[in-house]
């Protein structure tokens, strides 16, 4: 065959399979939709199995807060700063550990000055049925309906972590307090897809409007119950300095966990 | 034996990227998505893919029917290096996608092993395109005694294929 029918005949095979591009543009779209999520779930699943083969023992909340305070910068704190968050620490930990409605609620509020305003994002998971909190004990029956329209429902499950990997027990400080970079900050720890909990809508009076808020982030590998896999859990904590505490920030877990929750 | 099995790889190579084009034609999304993977934007990884099809569909009929052998032989043999090479850099990402190539992604599965895998299926394809290469070479039959090959065992001039364009 000579060179120019070479060119003409892949120019042919060439010209036929764009055609079929402009013929069949549905079918390629969708063959591209069902790959780019096949694809998705299988790189899931092998993060997932990296973070399964990790040695695991059970949760312990002490053993979590000593190896976050060992890793954290603790010289950046004023030592109020440190003495409250060595006792806040353990505490938080403990909650994810055995989760209730009544140590979250003490979690939220005990030693702050806060106000409830609920959060738009806890609103929409109550529905347009449950109205505004009123009253002296408006925001805690708001808070128990969420927490019940969250671990209720036709499989009540409260998730609660079970088993951590202290290797990879990570913290650090920061100076943002936006989710995603949580996730990407001084404790990133991986994550296939991010679940944030619901924030019912406390809001502390006692930050200052602007400046640089000052935040404590954790990150961790654990499994929780009900659930084979593992994957990372992140927390923040935020100092609130006319209380002088840190008070529940953001608390995003993986997909894999399965943890539908308030923070 | 090795030089039997030379016989008959342009057959079976060729067969192969037939399959593999018919696949990429059917199926492309998830050869398009592991270009992908290289930063590629999507609309020119969709193109190259529908050329790497044409390529694959047109050489794999060039082995099938011998049609200039040689020059099919070595141009499947450059097209085999720049996978290698995409398998290669597949292989370096923390968690790859599948590589979509020649359409044996549901044999090997998405990962790094399955770029390993897809490297070392690639490395023993290009020693038998080599084995092919030399059956098919004229130098065989001009010098039988430093390819080992029997006196007296001539092939047809089709079996050789065409060296150079007529």
């Amino acid at each position: 065959m000579r060179a120019a029918t070479h060119i003409w005949t892949f120019g042919a095979v060439l010209g036929v399979v764009s055609a079929l591009r402009f013929v069949f543009p549905a079918h390629y779209g969708a063959d591209l939709q069902r790959a780019a999520s096949g694809a998705a779930a299988s790189q899931s699943r092998e993060v997932e199995a990296t973070w399964r083969a990790q040695a695991y023992s059970g949760f312990s909340a002490a053993k979590v807060a000593r190896a976050a305070l060992a890793t954290a910068p603790l010289g950046e704190l004023s030592k109020a700063q440190q003495t409250a968050l060595r006792v806040r620490l353990p505490r938080v930990l403990a909650y994810l550990e055995h989760p209730t409605l009544r140590e979250y609620c003490r979690l939220k509020t005990d030693g702050f000055h806060w106000t409830f305003a609920p959060s738009p994002r806890a609103l929409a998971l109550l529905g347009p049925s449950v109205g505004r909190p009123a009253g002296p004990h408006g925001p805690q029956d708001f808070v128990r309906l969420l927490w019940e329209k969250l671990h209720g429902g036709p499989t009540p499950r409260l998730p609660r972590l079970t088993a951590v990997c202290l290797w990879s027990v990570r913290s650090g400080i920061d100076h943002t307090n936006a989710p995603a970079l949580l996730l990407a900050g001084p404790v990133k720890n991986g994550f296939t897809v991010s679940y944030a909990a619901a924030d019912p809508g406390f809001v502390y009076t006692g930050l200052p409007e602007s400046g640089r808020p000052l935040v404590f982030e954790v990150s961790f590998l654990a499994k929780a119950n009900g659930a084979q896999a593992a994957g990372p859990v992140y927390f923040s904590l935020l100092w609130v300095e006319e209380d002088q505490n840190w008070a529940l920030s953001h608390l995003m877990t993986d997909g894999w966990l399965h943890i539908n929750t308030i923070f | 034996m090795l030089k039997t099995i030379g016989k008959f790889v342009p057959f079976v190579i060729g067969a192969l990227l037939l399959y593999s084009g018919v696949y990429k034609l059917a199926s492309p999304g998830g050869a398009t998505l592991a270009l992908k993977a290289m930063d590629l934007p999507i609309g020119l990884a969709r193109w190259t893919i529908v050329a790497v099809t044409a390529l694959e569909l047109y050489l794999g009929a060039m082995l099938v029917w011998r049609i200039d052998l040689r020059f099919s032989l070595a141009a499947t043999t450059v097209l085999m290096f720049a996978f290698t090479g995409f398998l290669w850099y597949l292989s370096t990402l923390a968690h790859p996608p599948s590589c979509g190539c020649l359409g044996l992604t549901g044999v090997f599965t998405a990962g790094k092993r399955g770029a390993f895998l897809g490297i070392a299926r690639n490395c023993v394809i290009l020693w038998l395109l080599k084995l092919a290469y030399d059956y098919y070479s004229p130098g065989w039959r001009a010098n039988p005694a430093e390819t080992g090959a029997p006196v007296g065992s001539e092939r047809s001039e089709e079996e050789q294929g065409s060296v150079a364009p007529a």
